[in-house]
């Protein structure tokens, strides 16, 4: 009895110590997923009862990854599952077509989301500098002339400071060697 | 264009800020070499993937997904 209790404090603490660091970037990635607040929400929670189920098959390496990987399945799934009935109703299939455009399929993301939550963390950890201008130039697609002119700076700083930053966020993948996480897939997890 | 020579460029290239001469040259290099070409396909998805919109997380979210994980562990229903 105190055996399968101490069992239990351990499953809990485990589950706790790999799940509670990634909560901010998986509801952001869920956001990715669903661009709803309220739909990411329930992402992420279907998620973890996933990931709850499957922590005795887990190595406990890279918790990130293992858990962005059952989340696109997870998601992937539920598309699946809001999808069958679409043609019922010709007026319904238009009304749900919209309601499930391109803003709300797995293809949403365009990159890997393990990649992509890399890069969003090694972002928020450049200077603010650096920031603007990736946010006008990779977020609104400005040109670096532009950019410049909006942030009263030199075309050669724009730039500098850009070619800096996208160094910067390259090497953290490096250390991190994010690469080979997705070279790895992952698809076996569900 | 040497491989060095591409990394000058590679950003501004990719960006689309380079003139056709030197994006001519950039992607005849890249055709015939797999580690520029590996270190241009990362950076494309590293703009892809900044280009996405991003969301702060509502603090009182992250507290009851918290709460959840919480809840589940001590469950002990796995």
């Amino acid at each position: 009895m105190v055996l399968l209790m101490d069992q239990q404090t351990d499953t809990e603490t485990k589950f706790e110590k790999l799940v509670l660091p990634e909560l901010e970037i998986m509801y952001r990635t869920a956001w990715l997923y669903t661009r709803s607040k309220s739909e990411a929400e329930d992402l992420v929670q279907e998620t973890l009862l996933k990931a709850y189920k499957a922590l005795d098959r887990f190595d406990g390496r890279y918790p990130r990854a293992w858990l962005l990987t059952i989340m696109r399945n997870t998601n992937i799934n539920r598309a699946r599952k809001k999808k069958p009935d679409l043609l019922d109703d010709p007026e319904k299939t238009f009304e749900r077509s919209q309601e499930f455009s391109d803003t709300q399929t797995p293809e949403t993301i365009v990159v890997d989301p393990l990649f992509s939550a890399e890069v969003t963390e090694a972002y928020e950890t450049l200077p603010e500098n650096f920031r603007n201008v990736i946010d006008l130039v990779d977020l609104n697609s400005f040109s670096y002339k532009e950019t410049a002119a909006k942030l009263g700076v030199p075309v050669g700083t724009v730039m500098s400071r850009l070619h800096r930053a996208r160094k910067q966020i390259r090497e953290v993948l490096k250390e991190k060697q994010v690469e080979d996480t997705i070279s790895q897939g992952g698809d076996h997890i569900d | 264009m040497s491989c060095a020579q591409v990394m000058v460029v590679m950003q501004a290239y990719l960006d689309g800020e380079v003139d056709e001469r030197t994006a001519k040259k950039v992607a005849k290099h890249l055709d015939s070499c797999a580690d520029c070409q590996y270190e241009s396909s990362v950076y494309v998805d590293i703009k892809k993937s900044l280009a996405q919109p991003k969301i702060d997380p509502d603090p009182d979210v992250l507290a009851a997904l918290s709460d959840f994980t919480r809840n589940l562990a001590a469950s002990g229903n796995s």
